[in-house]
């Protein structure tokens, strides 16, 4: 079977200086700035929003929420929505990451929050889903407690969310989970033999999802089948397919994108990879 | 002779991946908003010595050891102490500092978290601020 890459935008980081940074191929680049002080949030190039940095001194990431508003953590209160007109808490916990898919935000809370989270704590459910105006719809914990699997779920530290369905990596299990909380439905299929420390960026859509592992011969991408858990693809040496498009390969850093893609950047540009099986 | 412990190997406490894990996401190159372990902590050989101990110190006194709140898991308090062989007595060792942006203050500690798993042994181990309310503080 064939696979495509596609490069669907690329985006200049080096004349920024942005602390941290989120892209998406629609609304575009959002990134803070530290300089002295305060904290600045710019929009595609636009000031959005400007802080006393000892007022969010954890601050260090952000997700587009919609092309008017982004979602930045960590905060005292957990996190906050901002946009060109306000700056607002949010309560929806501690997160250690964000992914917002139609209308649904997932928010993915770290293994430290998840382990000392009480029951109705949103924490205690690993991921929580949420409406875009922050209503609370389902935990993934609530849906994994009732299916049988081998393991315990600390934490979902690789995923991404398409068509309101997130797909993610559980440690300490040995699957591929797919969460639905509109149909409140949880599948798995076994992810063989790839150990989740191994794993660097993960990505796909509803048919395949795309593992880059870290492995003694660099960094190679595997394409599982979502149904049988099947490989379909093993690229050898994706560095350097990626390193074709101008990136650094020796200075490679992944993070999630929006609807199945991922974000690469090398410190001096940024660009969404899509891949498809 | 002390037994030597690599992991996945015969005498493991760890699974494969499981001390990976650990030292990415808790050792000291990882981001400061979770707990870390001090530099001379951060490899194979010293955090396998202090989920050893852990699981020792427990042994000793259940009390130390409580139910997780995910299925599947216990947790272990335990405190790095050094002993004064001729004297006797304790003094506790900072092993790492608690992670930042959590709902109490990031600290150098000497108390550090050890989740096992019933079939997998340890799963994750992480330094916590030991007045942290979850973890029985104040």
């Amino acid at each position: 079977m064939d696979y495509k890459i596609k490069v669907l935008s690329v985006c200049d980081l080096a004349s920024k200086r942005f602390k941290f940074f989120d892209l998406h191929e629609n609304y575009g680049v959002v990134g803070v700035v530290e300089d002295g002080g305060s904290q600045r949030l710019y929009a595609n190039g636009l000031l959005w929003a400007e802080w006393e940095a000892s007022r969010f001194p954890y601050i260090y990431r952000v997700k587009w929420i919609d092309q008017a508003r982004v979602l930045l953590w960590l905060t005292p209160s957990g996190s906050i929505i901002a946009s060109s007109q306000s700056v607002n808490e949010a309560a929806i916990g501690f997160p250690s990451g964000v992914m917002v898919s139609d209308d649904v935000m997932f928010v993915m809370y770290g293994d430290e929050a998840v382990m000392s989270a009480k029951r109705d704590a949103y924490e205690f459910n690993v991921v929580s889903a949420f409406s875009k105006d922050g209503r609370f719809t389902c935990g993934f914990a609530d849906l994994a407690h009732q299916t049988p699997h081998e393991g315990s779920i600390l934490v979902v530290g690789h995923y991404y969310a398409r068509h309101g369905r997130l797909t993610c990596l559980a440690y300490d299990t040995e699957y591929v989970w797919t969460f639905d909380p509109k149909e409140r439905s949880l599948q798995r299929i076994l992810l063989g033999p790839i150990l989740y420390a191994n794993v660097t960026a993960f990505f796909g859509d509803e048919k395949a999802c795309w593992l880059i592992v870290e492995g003694s011969e660099g960094l190679s991408a595997i394409a599982l089948d979502l149904k049988s858990g099947q490989k379909m693809h093993e690229i050898a040496d994706v560095a350097d397919i990626i390193s074709r498009n101008g990136f650094d390969p020796a200075r490679l850093s992944f993070a999630d994108g929006y609807e199945g893609k991922m974000v690469i950047s090398d410190g001096r540009m940024a660009g969404i990879f899509e891949m498809s099986a | 002779m002390q037994p030597t412990y690599v992991a996945g190997g015969p005498q493991s406490i760890f699974a494969p991946g499981r001390l990976n894990y650990i030292l990415t996401n808790h050792g000291w190159s990882a981001a400061p908003t979770q707990g870390r372990f001090y530099p001379q902590f951060s490899n194979p050989a010293a955090i396998t010595a202090l989920a050893a101990g852990a699981i020792a110190a427990a042994a000793q006194n259940p009390a130390l050891v409580a139910g997780g709140n995910q299925p599947n898991t216990y947790v272990i308090s335990g405190t790095f102490l050094q002993v004064d062989e001729a004297s006797g007595e304790t003094t506790n060792v900072n092993v790492g500092v608690s992670g930042q942006g959590l709902q109490s203050p990031s600290v150098a500690t000497a108390t550090y978290i050890t989740v096992i798993n019933t079939r997998q042994g340890v799963v994750n181990m992480y330094p916590v601020n030991p007045n942290d309310p979850s973890f029985g503080g104040h």
